[in-house]
C-alpha cells in the first residue's frame, strides 16, 4: 500500500513541482521556445536541480538551528552540573551519563516514573482518538439541535484558561475520591477541545455525496464513520495522535496536583521535583529531558508515516 | 437557523450569573482541637509532609528518629519541587481538600497564605509554641507570630549574609579582604580584581530578582514596608540601596546572570569574585562547585558607612502545621522535635546547610568546627555571630506582588539608567495602587 | 468512484457549502433526518458526558469566583469589582500588549514558517522528509526545564554562543533578555523554535489531503504553479488553517510557560503575559477573584478574535 502511493507520489506532480516552478514564473517570456526540445528539457532540468538544492539548503540550515538547543541538552546530560555550567561550554560528551541517570533514579525513582508518563499518555490518547473524532464527525457532518451549544461549549473550554480551572477541579477530584490515581490524571482532559476542532475540520473537506451514497446503500452511521470517512482522515488522525500524546506528555500542573506520590509522578512532575531550593541537580534535569524524549518520537515516528501514505485514502478514490 | 456560538456563549455566560447569584458559600467552622498534652507513645496517626529538596532531605532524616520516640505516629515526608509546594498548598487550601498534615513554608509567604487562610493553619500556641519564643531568633519568631499571639509555623531556618568570596582571586589582586568595610571599599577592591584578574566582582540577577536589594535595604533596617505596613521603597535606605547597585553597575564590576542557573553557571565558571549572599549558599558551594574547594572565605557585609552595621538576611524558611489534619497534636509535636531541639537543628546545618533560626543550637559543636571547602574557617561562627544584629522586616501578604513591582523598578535602574529616587517613587505609587497600602512618610 | 476533477467545484464543496439540509418532503426523508440528528448526537455524546463531568462545575465555579472578592479570609460577593480593577490596572494593560503583540507578530510568522515547511516536507524533490520532519518536530517534546535553561546559556550576553557567533562575524551583540525589545524577541523566537515543528505537522496532515487531481486539472486548464497554490492549495487547506490559527491564537493568549520560565516576565514586565499575570494573581498573591476575572477577559477575547478568524479564513458560519 505504502510502496504503490508512494510510486504514484513519484508520478504525479505534486506540490514539489510548484515549488520548483514557483522560481521560474518568467521563463516563457524571456527565453523564446526553441524547437530543440532538449535543450529546453535540460534547462527545465538543471533549474529543478537547483530548486532541489536550494531547497535542502534552507532545510538543513533550519534543522542546524532547531537542533542546537537539543543537542546541547544531550551532550549535558554527560555531565555533572558543574561540567554542564563551565565557560567555555564543553561541547564534547563527557563520561558522566551513567551517574546522571543512577542519581536521577535514585532522586525520583525515574523508571517508574517513565512507566507512568507512557501509561497515561497512552491511554489518554487511546481515549481520546475515540472520543475526539467521534465528535469532530458529529460536529463535521451531522446535523442536530443544539449542535451551536456543543461547539460553543467546545471552544469554551479551552478560551477559559486552566490555571483557574484547577482549584474547583480539584474540588471535585476529591469529592469523588480520585486524588492520587491515575484516572485522575487521564480522564478530565479527554474531551479535548483542540482534538475535537481539529477533527472537525478535517472531516469539514470530506464529501457529503459519498455519505449519503453509503446511507443510500444501507450502512449504518457508525460503520459508514470508522469503514468510509475515518480512513480518508488517516493523516488528520495521526496528527490527532500526535497532539494528544505530546499534551499529556507535557502537561504539568494537573499531574502535579492530582499525582501525590512519587510513584505515581509523572516526567515533567518529577523533574520538578527536583528544582528546590539551593541545590539543584542540573545534570539529572538534563538526562531526564533527553530520556522523555525517546518515547514520544517512537510514536512520532510510527504515526509519521501516515503523512507519507496519505492521500485521501484508497476508499475515496474508489 | 445560524445561531453563532457566540450568542450560545452570552445565553450560557447570563446562567452563570444565574448560578451565581443563588450560590452563596459557607465558611466552614474551624476546628474546635482541646489543647493536649499526651504522652509521647499515646500519639497516633501518619503525617504527611510536604518539603523541597534540602528540607525535605532533612526532615526525612530526623523522622526515624521522631518514629522512635513517638511509635504511634508515622512520617511520610514528600520530597516536592519549592514551586510545587506551594501550587499544591494554594489550590489544596482554596478547594480545602488534599491537603498535608505539615508543610514547609517560606518566610516570605507565610503572610500570604495566613492573610489569605487565617483558618487554614494550627495555632501552635495552642500546644505550648508560645513558651518556645525565647529560644528562637526574635526576627523569625516575629513573622509566624499573629497579632492575637497565635502562632502559626514553627521558625526554621534563616539565612544570615555575609560576602563568600574567591581568596584566589583576592590574593592575585593584592586586594586584602578585611579591609573592605564599606560597600564603597567593595566596589574598588571589585575594579581591582577586574583590572588584574578579568573577572566581574559579584553577579545580579538585574531583570529577574532583586535578592541584593532585599539584603542591602534590610542591613540599614529598610524594607518594601515598614513596621506599620506603609511602602517604605522610598525610604532613604532603599534609595541609597539602588543607587549603591547602580553604582556598582556603571564601574562595570557586575555580571549579569538570569535566574538560579546563571549564578551557578557564573560561580562554576569562575567569572565571579564574590557572591553576597545567605549562608545557605554554603551548600550550593560545596555540593554543585565541588572542584573550587580550597578558594573560598567569606567576611561580613560591608557597611555603608564605616562602623554601620554589617548584618542581614536573605531567605529563611518555616514549619507549618495544617488545620485540615487529623492529627494537630502530632504534627505540632512533629514541628517542636525538628525544630526546636539543638542537635537536631545542628544536623540540619552540617547535613543540609539549614541555619537554625533555634538559638541554643549555636552552642552545638559543628559551629566552632573548621570547613574544609573555606580554607579550614569556622564559617558558620561568622554568621552565628550577625544574627542578633540583623533588623527584623515585615514581609506582609503583599510581599509577591510589591517584589514583582520592584523588580521592574531594579531592571529599571539597572540596565537602563533610570534615576533611582524617581523610579522608587514610581515603584511606591504602583505598590500602594495594587495592594491599597499608604506611601510611608 | 473519483473525485469530480473541477477545482472550483471542490473548493465550493469545502469551503462555501452552507450546510443545507437536504429535507426532502416526503415522511420517509424527514423521519431520516430526525434519525440522524440523533446520530449525531449519538457521535458528540461521550465528549458531551465527559463535559459535563469534568468541566460544567469548574466552570461555573470559576465564573463565580470573578465576581468574589476575599475580605478577612472569606471569599464575599462584589459584583463586577474584579472587572472594573481590569480597566484601571496598568500592569493587566502592559500584559494585554504583550499578549497581542506576539500574537500580531510570533503568530503569523510561526504559522507562514510552519506552512513553508510542510510545503517543502510534502515536496518528492526533497530526500529524507521524514528525518526533517523528526527534527524539526524535537523541540515540541522537549521538558520546558531543560529548554529554558539552554535558551538562557545560549543567550547569555557575554557568555552566551549567540553572541560569540554574531561577535565573530562583526555583528552587533545585543543584550537579549535585558532590554525591553530584544528580551521580546528571545521570548518569540523560544516560542517559535519550540511550535513550529507542531503546526507543520498539523499541515503536513492537511496537504495531504488534497487530491492530485485537482493540481493535475489545474494544469491542464493552464494554472501556473503560483496560481495553484493560490487557487487550490490555500482553498484546500482553509479548514487547516484555520484550525492552526485558532490554535495558535487561543495557545497565544494563554501563554505562561515561556515567559515564566525564561525571563520571568521582565525585564520590566516586557514579557510579562496575560496567563503569567493570572498566575501571580492566583498561585502568588491568593486573589483567585481577580485572576478569575482576568481569566473571563481572556474567554471574551478568544471568543472575538476566534469568531472573526471563523468568518474570514475559515470563511464559514461558525454553527
Amino acid at each position: 500500500m505504502r510502496a504503490s502511493s508512494d510510486r504514484r507520489r513519484g508520478n504525479a506532480p505534486d506540490q514539489g513541482d510548484d515549488a520548483t516552478a514557483a522560481g521560474t514564473p518568467s521563463e516563457p517570456a524571456t527565453a523564446p521556445v526553441t524547437p530543440d526540445g532538449g535543450a529546453a528539457g535540460r534547462r527545465a532540468i538543471l533549474k529543478r536541480r537547483i530548486a532541489q538544492v536550494a531547497m535542502h539548503v534552507l532545510l538543513v540550515i533550519g534543522a542546524l538551528v532547531t537542533l542546537v538547543p537539543f543537542l546541547w541538552i544531550v551532550i549535558a546530560s554527560t555531565h555533572p552540573t558543574s561540567g554542564i555550567f563551565s565557560r567555555p561550554p564543553n561541547l564534547l560528551p563527557g563520561d558522566f551519563l551513567l551517574q546522571n541517570l543512577a542519581n536521577l533514579q535514585a532522586m525520583t525513582g525515574f523508571a517508574r516514573v517513565v512507566f507512568n508518563s507512557v501509561l497515561i499518555a497512552g491511554a489518554f490518547t487511546v481515549i481520546g482518538v475515540v472520543v475526539c473524532s467521534m465528535a469532530g464527525y458529529g460536529l463535521a457532518k451531522h446535523r442536530f439541535k443544539g449542535r451551536g451549544v456543543v461547539l460553543a461549549t467546545v471552544l469554551l473550554t479551552i478560551m477559559v484558561p486552566y490555571h483557574v480551572l484547577t482549584v474547583p477541579l480539584f474540588q471535585l477530584m476529591s469529592e469523588i475520591g480520585w486524588i492520587n490515581t491515575y484516572q485522575a490524571a487521564i480522564l478530565p482532559f479527554i474531551a479535548n477541545a483542540f482534538g475535537i476542532f481539529l477533527m472537525r475540520q478535517s472531516f469539514l473537506s470530506f464529501p457529503d455525496e459519498l455519505i449519503e451514497a453509503a446511507r443510500v446503500d444501507g450502512a449504518g452511521e457508525l460503520r459508514i464513520f470508522y469503514r468510509i470517512v475515518l480512513p480518508a482522515v488517516r493523516p488528520s488522525l495521526a496528527a490527532l495522535v500526535i497532539w494528544l500524546f505530546i499534551f499529556q506528555w507535557n502537561n504539568f500542573l494537573w499531574p502535579l496536583l492530582v499525582l501525590t506520590t512519587q510513584d505515581m509522578y509523572t516526567i515533567p512532575v518529577a523533574l520538578s521535583s527536583l528544582i528546590g531550593l539551593s541545590r539543584i541537580d542540573y545534570g539529572a534535569i538534563m538526562t531526564g529531558t533527553a530520556i522523555a524524549v525517546i518515547p514520544v518520537m517512537i510514536v512520532f515516528l510510527f504515526f509519521q508515516r501516515q503523512f507519507i501514505s496519505g492521500l485521501l485514502g484508497g476508499s475515496v478514490r474508489g | 437557523m445560524h445561531r453563532t456560538p457566540i450568542r450560545w456563549l452570552v445565553l450560557l455566560a447570563s446562567l452563570l450569573l444565574l448560578v451565581a447569584a443563588c450560590a452563596e458559600e459557607e465558611a466552614d467552622a474551624p476546628d474546635e482541637e482541646a489543647a493536649a498534652d499526651t504522652p509521647a507513645d499515646e500519639l497516633e496517626g501518619e503525617l504527611e509532609v510536604w518539603a523541597w529538596n534540602v528540607a525535605a532531605g532533612s526532615l526525612d532524616d530526623l523522622s526515624e528518629e521522631f518514629e522512635e520516640e513517638y511509635p504511634g505516629v508515622e512520617v511520610d515526608v514528600r520530597d516536592i519541587g519549592r514551586l510545587d509546594v506551594y501550587d499544591r498548598l494554594t489550590v489544596g487550601l482554596e478547594a480545602g481538600e488534599g491537603l498535608p498534615d505539615v508543610v514547609a513554608i517560606e518566610t516570605d509567604r507565610i503572610a500570604t497564605f495566613v492573610n489569605a487562610h487565617p483558618d487554614g493553619f494550627v495555632d501552635l500556641a495552642e500546644y505550648g509554641a508560645a513558651e518556645l519564643e525565647d529560644d528562637f531568633d526574635p526576627a523569625m519568631w516575629a513573622e509566624v507570630e499573629g497579632p492575637g499571639g497565635e502562632v502559626f509555623a514553627m521558625p526554621w531556618d534563616s539565612g544570615p549574609a555575609g560576602v563568600f568570596y574567591r581568596t584566589d582571586y583576592f590574593e592575585e589582586a593584592g586586594v586584602d579582604a578585611d579591609a573592605i568595610e564599606t560597600w564603597d571599599d567593595f566596589a574598588e577592591a571589585g575594579e581591582q580584581i577586574r583590572d588584574e584578574v578579568g573577572v566581574d566582582m559579584l553577579s545580579v540577577d538585574m531583570p529577574g530578582d532583586d535578592a541584593e536589594f532585599r539584603m542591602l535595604t534590610q542591613q540599614q533596617g529598610g524594607f518594601y514596608f515598614d513596621e506599620d505596613g506603609d511602602v517604605a521603597v522610598t525610604s532613604d535606605e532603599a534609595v541609597r540601596t539602588m543607587e549603591t547597585l547602580q553604582d556598582m553597575a556603571d564601574r562595570d564590576i557586575v555580571s549579569n546572570d538570569a535566574d538560579w542557573d546563571g549564578l551557578v553557571s557564573a560561580t562554576s565558571g569562575g567569572d565571579i569574585a564574590t557572591v553576597p549572599f545567605g549562608v545557605w549558599w554554603t551548600g550550593t558551594l560545596e555540593d554543585e562547585v565541588p572542584d573550587q574547594s580550597g578558594d573560598w572565605g567569606v567576611f561580613e557585609l560591608p557597611a555603608f558607612e564605616e562602623g554601620g552595621n554589617r548584618a542581614s538576611n536573605l531567605g529563611g524558611s518555616n514549619l507549618a502545621v495544617v488545620a485540615d489534619t487529623d492529627h494537630p497534636e502530632a504534627g505540632y509535636r512533629f514541628a517542636e522535635f525538628t525544630m526546636a531541639d539543638p542537635e537536631n537543628q545542628a544536623f540540619g546545618l552540617d547535613e543540609w546547610g539549614l541555619f537554625p533560626g533555634y538559638l541554643p543550637a549555636f552552642d552545638e559543636p559543628v559551629f566552632s568546627e573548621p570547613r574544609e571547602y573555606f580554607g579550614d574557617d569556622a564559617i558558620y561562627e561568622t554568621f552565628a555571630e550577625t544574627v542578633e544584629d540583623i533588623p527584623p522586616v515585615n514581609y506582609t501578604e503583599d510581599f509577591a506582588e510589591a517584589q514583582e513591582i520592584m523588580i521592574d523598578a531594579q531592571a529599571d535602574i539597572l540596565l537602563e539608567g533610570a534615576d533611582p529616587a524617581e523610579r522608587l517613587q514610581e515603584a511606591a505609587e504602583l505598590i500602594s495602587n495594587q495592594t491599597g497600602r499608604q506611601i510611608a512618610e | 468512484m473519483t473525485l469530480t476533477s473541477s477545482a472550483k467545484a471542490m473548493t465550493e464543496r469545502v469551503v462555501g457549502r452552507r450546510g443545507e439540509e437536504p429535507t426532502g418532503s416526503s415522511p420517509r426523508a424527514r423521519r431520516r433526518v430526525r434519525l440522524r440528528g440523533r446520530a449525531g448526537w449519538f457521535f458528540v455524546a461521550p465528549a458531551a458526558i465527559f463535559f459535563l463531568a469534568f468541566f460544567l462545575y469548574p466552570i461555573v465555579a470559576t465564573f463565580v469566583m470573578s465576581l468574589q472578592t476575599r475580605e478577612m479570609g472569606q471569599m464575599v460577593f462584589t459584583g463586577l469589582d474584579n472587572y472594573e480593577r481590569l480597566l484601571t490596572d496598568p500592569v493587566f494593560h502592559t500584559a494585554l500588549f504583550n499578549t497581542l503583540l506576539v500574537l500580531f507578530v510570533q503568530v503569523p510568522i510561526m504559522l507562514g514558517l510552519a506552512l513553508l515547511l510542510a510545503v517543502l516536507l510534502n515536496s518528492a524533490l526533497v530526500k529524507a522528509r521524514g528525518g526533517f520532519r523528526v527534527i524539526y518536530f524535537l523541540p515540541a517534546v522537549t521538558s520546558l526545564v531543560a529548554y529554558a535553561i539552554v535558551f538562557r546559556i545560549l543567550l547569555h550576553t557575554d557568555a552566551g554562543l549567540v553572541n560569540q557567533f554574531l561577535g565573530a562575524l562583526g555583528l552587533p551583540e545585543p543584550d537579549w533578555l535585558n532590554r525591553t525589545w530584544s528580551s521580546r524577541a528571545s521570548l518569540m523566537a523560544s516560542i517559535t523554535w519550540r511550535w513550529t515543528g507542531f503546526n507543520m505537522v498539523i499541515m503536513l496532515a492537511g496537504l495531504q489531503a488534497i487530491s492530485n487531481d485537482l493540481y493535475e486539472a489545474a494544469k491542464v486548464d493552464g494554472a501556473g504553479p503560483v496560481d495553484r497554490f493560490l487557487r487550490i492549495t490555500i482553498p484546500m487547506m482553509r479548514p487547516i488553517l484555520l484550525f492552526a490559527a485558532v490554535l495558535s491564537t487561543i495557545g497565544t493568549l494563554q501563554l505562561f510557560d515561556e515567559p515564566f520560565i525564561l525571563t520571568g516576565g521582565g525585564p520590566s514586565n516586557a514579557t510579562l503575559t496575560l496567563v503569567y499575570y493570572l498566575y501571580q494573581q492566583g498561585f502568588q498573591s491568593l486573589n483567585f477573584g481577580y485572576a478569575s476575572a482576568i481569566a473571563w477577559f481572556i474567554v471574551l477575547l478568544v471568543a472575538v478574535l476566534a469568531f472573526i478568524q471563523f468568518k474570514t479564513i475559515g470563511r464559514e458560519d461558525p454553527t
